[in-house]
């Protein structure tokens, strides 16, 4: 039953000694849960420590890195790069116990939370008083702010308010060393070099984030969700460059091919046209009269691209359903395919048009089912490319397919990767963005924070060890 | 010494033409700091030239400062060494703009007015109104994280800079981020550099995210009789689901200054909003605003469009209203809670008070910056102690305090940009990778980094 | 990409076992986490579903034994199936761990005490309604003498395991008389449905007045009550529990039961009964078509008390109750039955009441049939979080829509710092409603 592990002297009886005996898992059974995220499964953890004060990250850190392991932390592990999974064999720094909000300041509109509370919980604590915490990754309701901060989480509602790194103003983190510093503040400028800007999306290679101060945001008085119903999916695509042009910034703005909503129906009967080729999902928010005004506007924006018909949700029940079926979206095409492949790949979104044509040849050539969800109103696109992982070729197939979509999106100006990280996924694929020189001062950087590179190894940046190739996920959501 | 450095700069001539590399004192003069001229002032025309001037710096072992219309070269401690002055006044054009796409490539020695202008004419702007105003380019705002009262709505620089392209000292052109507005490729190196006040690399070209032009704009005026009442209004505003795009509370000196006239009420504070979309939401705020004003007794008028937009210039440019009439006056800005802006200008009153100095106070309330002007036309050791206790103030609300003009006499008494925090040793390291030899603005920014 | 070749025998015995189908739709993105109670007090991995998912497959891939640790975490799961409503990939989870613990049962030796305990509950008393109402008779002496108290003051449990003496504190009040089978009440006012009631098993002696009221509410809205009397336990808590067999057996005596006449519907008052009634089908998928047919045809009639009750056209004749309530999602109701709108509806319709809803009234409270008795250490943090949201909203009044839930809910109020507040079964406040009219 026990798997044979390389054997890294473990120091076991420290670690218990510095969290607590209940608080490390090291049994085979036990550290066997740790080795997989929402990207697939990875190296299995020597141990899974479980600290409760920033005191006990410090320790843990320095003893591991004394003794020569690796170190990653972890949240939830919703993550769909492979940023809370080791790549060989380590501990696992859990932070499910680290969740308590410790401050929340209305007046200066911030909070203070551990990193292991969950995103959701956050605007559930201050909702009452009117209040929410913008980033909205798809997984919020289990996902932390620790892993938000990480990996620079995003979401359909950054559209208007920004990813995570618009959104957090200070940071309490342990170094490789086990040492803690204090970066930002609790104010909106602090003088000296943004260490909070550059920590937030450093996928926990620079350090291990132990306490966030975030903005919190007021809730609009007025949100209005339409949904605009396509029979072609370029008239759905155009619409968004004549929203835009019409200056307004929706809070969100979402599309949906026919493919994939189908599926979504069957799964949540949302209410969403089974024989359309493509649905736009479109959110505004504040005051009132000009969120009525403004779904006037993009109403007429949609006919005149040919919407076969614009409906408004009545009800914030009816506003729920339609986003439930959207935040479901992913997992409800895991209803008529074994495993699916999303991609996260970002193109400037007047090509948008050009994309879509482009992946449906690539679906054609590699004989591969696509759907396609996306975060259209920033061009972050998330195709899920459909297979069966038991079939080898299926596999290779979709690997490829995914290769050259990525590409393309870097091709038409835009990036790897729009939310969901770099991770153990993409790090090959950072020289498609980035020249030597750039990747060079990147390891500069790096090597700073964590110059023996304990501190989540294989991440983030080429390894060298493959070249050029992506690591697809079994499957994933968010 | 002298003729070792003239010999040098003979070989900086191997890199740009003749006419690039300025040694005419007056010119030299025109961008000193703190007193200190440079040798020479050169004029790159492409990345490539400032990639080669900070190679040639860098083996020379020589002081750099980029700048390019001097709107924020007080800024900082007095230079280690000052060489050469790198303008990239020629670097102003605007590459890959994307409208419909509210994106835009742009070189950094352009104006923010003119580039305003430049976008006004596809009904989009760069929600941008740092200290300089319309003169300010923005290269140095984005390297300055340099912001106004618009950030309440907008955000600052870091939050609209979507990549950059960066001369390092190595004489490297390095990239950093992208041209989409989402994007989480590799370290966000770019958020190092903005607010760094070129002290890392030099900026040679910024990607923007745009925002459309609100369609219409109304900026309403309070006046307030004591800071209970600004307080009282600045709770209602924020609290309110109005999203107004700036405000500031000014005491009477700054509204005085800031208007060009004395002000009428002395004792009084003057607030300021503007809102901005469409005909209803000027209205809609309108009415919230003016229930809100009589709520707590305060009367209000509304400025029309092109006085109020003159009128937020020079808001945003307080400085130089302030030095135009003081030529002399310190200014500290405190970056504080929102919460603690009021508390933090009555306390400036107070210990300037005490050394029978006036302030002029500028609250961008909505974010938690108050400017501090200390009117003075003579320079008084005295004020160092007062810009000391002000800082004091400034921290002990949770903030943080930095001097932005100081006479430089004063300055060698003064620390301009506070004690450094447990994460100092980060940033020392951080500027020894992107700059070994020290040539970037050396001495400069915190810590005398 | 991991090769997906099971290089090991697979851990599992003969019979039903997790299956691939329903696993494999598992993608492992963990949005289900937050949603689970197990997970929400320990936070670790192997008290998720997705963890406990994965734990079955590294069981299939012989990777894992069916061994105490298996064992321990499929044990700690609510089956609240809340998970269910969390997971993007409509993976069937209750389906999952019930043949995982149909596994365990028949493959796991769990030692001679909780052996034997399990089999008299289980297999001696459960599927005997004689034998029930014998020993509530007993328990109803015990309760009413005297003797629970002096039994609960005199320590003298505490030579017993800790679960026992937990598990006598929370007996539920066997209420006298108990309910009645074997009844026809016939409808008020025009006769609309003609409608079968089931009563339950250990219901029928602790929450006989319930019944009762569920009866007359049906009555009052047009409902002849028919009350089968060969109806016996409806083997949730055997299907929980992974005794698919004897659940088997039990639902072969309730279809025949029920499949007497062609009823309007087959109503329930617990959400848990409901549930399972309704999957009937979902325990004969290996058995004989006859069976499967018959199953699925009794299964389409069941529906929930509230769910019947919101879709018929509602007796309006309610009192006003001049009361701030809220409502508290039952796990087998909402994840189980997707059953959210209705119990609302009906607290709506009664006029005065002042609906707060709560935060996340869709996590478990603890009870999950007999789980407090058995994890008395998970259900308390559980129910300790509840009551901070009910006590939130202010509300004086706690409706909730399953008799588990209520158990557990009057406990948390009994412990709290306002016990007077009161909770209710929606059939009850429409029942005291109506009868104020």
């Amino acid at each position: 039953m026990q798997e044979a592990r390389t054997a890294r002297a473990l120091p076991l009886d420290d670690l218990k000694r510095i969290v607590g005996e209940r608080n490390v898992l090291w049994r085979a059974e036990d550290v066997m849960l740790y080795e997989y995220d929402g990207l697939s499964a990875h190296a299995t953890p020597a141990a899974v420590v479980f600290p409760s004060t920033t005191a006990e990250v410090s320790k843990v850190v320095a003893l591991a890195v004394r003794t020569g392991l690796p170190v990653v932390a972890r949240g939830a592990g919703t993550g769909l790069s492979g940023g809370a999974v080791l790549t060989e064999d380590g501990l696992v720094l859990g932070f499910s116990r680290m969740n308590k909000i410790l401050e929340i300041d209305l007046e200066n509109q911030r909070a203070r939370v551990q990193p292991g509370v969950v995103n959701l919980d956050l605007s559930l604590a201050v909702s009452d008083a009117g209040y929410y915490y913008a980033p909205d990754p798809s997984s919020q309701k289990a996902c932390t702010l620790g892993g938000n901060v990480a990996e620079n989480a995003g979401g359909p509602h950054t559209l208007a308010s920004g990813v995570t790194t618009n959104h957090v103003l200070g940071l309490e983190a342990v170094l490789a060393d086990g040492s803690v510093v204090h970066t930002g503040s609790a104010c909106w400028d602090h003088p000296g070099y943004d260490l909070t800007g550059l920590l937030t999306g450093s996928e926990g290679t620079l350090a291990i984030v132990t306490e966030i101060t975030v903005r919190l945001c007021r809730k609009p008085e007025a949100v209005k969700t339409l949904l605009a119903i396509y029979d072609a999916v370029p008239d759905a695509t155009r619409t968004v460059a004549s929203i835009t042009a019409r200056g307004i910034t929706p809070a969100a703005l979402e599309m949906m091919d026919g493919f994939t909503l189908r599926a979504v129906e069957e799964a949540t009967h949302a209410g969403y046209p089974m024989d359309s080729a493509a649905v736009l999902l479109i959110e505004l928010e504040g005051l009132s009269e000009v969120v009525d005004e403004e779904a006037g506007h993009i109403e007429c924006a949609c006919l005149e691209n040919h919407a076969r018909e614009v409906r408004r949700a009545r009800s914030a029940e009816e506003r729920d359903l339609l986003w439930r079926g959207r935040k479901n979206a992913f997992g409800a095409l895991g209803r008529v395919t074994p495993n699916y492949y999303v991609q996260d790949g970002v193109i400037p979104r007047t090509r948008l048009p050009e994309i879509m044509e482009f992946m449906e040849d690539v679906g054609r050539r590699y004989r591969l089912r696509l759907g396609n969800i996306f975060h259209a109103g920033d061009g972050n696109l998330h195709p899920l490319l459909l297979y069966d992982k038991r079939d080898p070729d299926q596999c290779r197939r979709v690997t490829q397919a995914s290769a050259e979509i990525i590409a393309r999106c870097v091709e038409l100006g835009g990036s790897i990767t729009g939310e969901h990280g770099v991770g153990i996924e993409k790090n090959e694929l950072m020289p498609l963005l980035f020249s030597e020189d750039d990747l060079a001062l990147m390891r500069r950087v790096k090597a700073i924070f964590n110059p023996e590179g304990r501190l989540n190894p294989g991440k983030l940046l080429p390894t060298g060890k493959m070249c050029g190739e992506l690591r697809v996920q079994a499957s994933a959501g968010g | 010494m002298e003729a070792a450095l003239t010999a040098s700069f003979a070989t900086l001539t191997s890199v740009l033409s003749e006419e690039q590399v300025v040694r005419d004192p007056a010119a030299c003069a025109g961008v000193a700091v703190d007193g200190l001229a440079p040798q020479c002032l050169v004029l790159p025309r492409s990345e490539q030239e400032v990639a080669a001037v900070l190679r040639f710096a860098s083996e020379q072992k020589l002081g750099v400062i980029p700048c390019r219309n001097a709107t924020k070269l007080g800024f900082g401690n007095t230079p280690r060494r000052y060489d050469i002055a790198l303008s990239l006044k020629e670097l102003n054009r605007v590459w890959r703009y994307e409208p419909d796409d509210l994106t835009v490539s742009v070189e950094p020695g352009m104006k923010l007015g003119d580039f305003q202008r430049f976008l006004a004419r596809r009904g989009l702007w760069i929600p941008l109104d740092p200290p300089g105003g319309a003169r300010a380019s923005l290269g140095g705002t984005v390297a300055a994280n340099a912001q106004g009262p618009l950030r309440l709505k907008y955000g600052a620089p870091r939050d609209m800079v979507l990549g950059m392209r960066i001369a390092t000292t190595e004489g490297k052109i390095v990239k950093t981020g992208g041209r989409v507005v989402k994007n989480v490729a590799g370290y966000d190196l770019g958020k190092l550099l903005i607010g760094s006040y070129g002290t890392l690399g030099v900026i040679v070209e910024i990607n923007f995210k745009l925002f459309p032009l609100p369609a219409h704009r109304t900026t309403w005026r309070l006046a307030a009789p004591n800071l209970t009442q600004t307080r009282e209004f600045r709770r209602a505003l924020l609290s309110s689901p109005l999203g107004p795009l700036r405000t500031v509370t000014m005491d009477s000196e700054a509204a005085a200054l800031v208007s060009g006239h004395e002000h009428d009420q002395a004792q009084s504070y003057e607030i300021r909003v503007e809102f901005g979309g469409t005909e209803t939401v000027i209205r809609r705020s309108g009415e919230m605003l003016q229930s809100m004003a009589r709520a707590l007794e305060l009367s209000e008028t509304t400025l029309d469009g092109a006085s109020a937009e003159a009128a937020w210039d020079r808001v945003a440019d307080f400085e130089s209203a302030l030095s135009s009439v003081f030529s002399r006056a310190v200014l500290v800005k405190a970056s504080l809670p929102i919460s603690a802006g009021e508390q933090f200008l009555e306390l400036a009153g107070l210990e300037a008070a005490k050394e029978g100095t006036r302030t002029a106070c500028l609250n961008h309330s909505g974010v938690g910056i108050v400017y501090v002007g200390l009117l003075t036309q003579e320079v008084r050791p005295s004020l160092g102690g007062v810009t000391n206790s002000l800082r004091k103030a400034a921290r002990r609300l949770g903030g943080a305090l930095v001097v932005l003009r100081s006479p430089a006499e004063l300055k060698r008494d003064i620390d301009v940009w506070g004690p450094p925090g447990d994460d100092f040793d980060l940033m020392r390291r951080l500027k020894e990778a992107w700059d070994p030899q020290g040539v970037l603005s050396p001495g400069r920014f915190v810590g005398g980094l | 990409m991991r090769q997906e070749s099971p290089s090991r025998p697979s851990g599992y015995g003969p019979g039903e076992a997790p299956r691939w189908e329903d696993y494999s739709k598992c993608i492992q993105c963990g949005l289900c986490l937050n949603s689970c109670p197990t997970y929400r007090v320990l936070g670790h991995e192997m008290d998720s579903p997705r963890g406990r998912i994965y734990q079955m497959i590294q069981v299939e891939r012989g990777r894992l034994a069916l061994g105490d640790s298996f064992v321990r975490h499929m044990d700690l799961c609510l089956d609240c199936r809340s998970c269910e409503t969390a997971c993007p990939s409509g993976v069937h989870y209750g389906r999952l761990i019930e043949a995982a613990r149909g596994q365990i049962e028949r493959s796991y030796h769990r030692g001679p005490g909780a052996t034997f305990l399990r089999r008299l509950f289980f297999r001696e008393l459960l599927p005997y309604p004689s034998r029930l109402r014998a020993v509530g008779k007993l328990m109803s002496l015990y309760q009413r003498s005297g003797l629970e108290q002096f039994v609960l003051a005199s320590r003298l449990l505490k030579v017993l395991p800790a679960n026992v003496e937990k598990a006598a504190r929370l007996a539920p009040r066997v209420e006298n008389p108990f309910f009645r089978v074997g009844t026809v009440t016939p409808a008020i006012g025009t006769r609309r449905y003609r409608v079968a009631f089931l009563s339950g098993c250990i219901a029928n002696l602790a929450f006989a007045r319930l019944n009762e009221a569920t009866v007359r509410v049906l009555a009052r809205n047009g409902c002849e009550v028919v009350v089968p009397k060969d109806q016996g336990c409806c083997g949730a808590l055997c299907v929980h529990a992974g005794l698919r067999d004897l659940a088997r057996a039990m639902a072969v005596r309730n279809i025949r039961a029920f499949a007497r006449e062609p009823f309007d519907a087959i109503v329930t008052n617990s959400a848990g009964c409901g549930s399972v009634l309704k999957e009937y089908p979902g325990l004969f998928e290996h058995g004989s078509q006859e069976h499967l047919a018959a199953a699925e045809l009794f299964s389409a009639r069941v529906k929930d008390v509230t769910e019947f009750l919101a879709g018929a056209e509602l007796n309006t004749g309610l009192a006003p109750q001049r009361v701030r309530a809220t409502y508290q999602d039952p796990c087998h109701l909402l994840h189980a039955q997707r059953i959210r709108k209705a119990p609302r509806q009906l607290i709506g319709a009664v006029p005065g009441i002042e609906l707060i809803e709560m935060k996340e009234p869709d996590i478990c409270c603890g009870s999950a049939g007999v789980y407090n008795v058995l994890h008395p250490e998970m259900a308390a943090p559980l129910l300790a979080a509840k009551m901070r949201r009910v006590d939130e909203t202010g509300a004086e009044l706690i409706v909730t829509a399953n008799t588990g839930c209520l158990l557990q809910m009057r406990a948390g109020v009994a412990a709290s710092s306002n016990p007077r507040r009161r909770v209710l079964h929606v059939v009850e406040l429409l029942d005291e409603a109506y009868r104020q009219a």
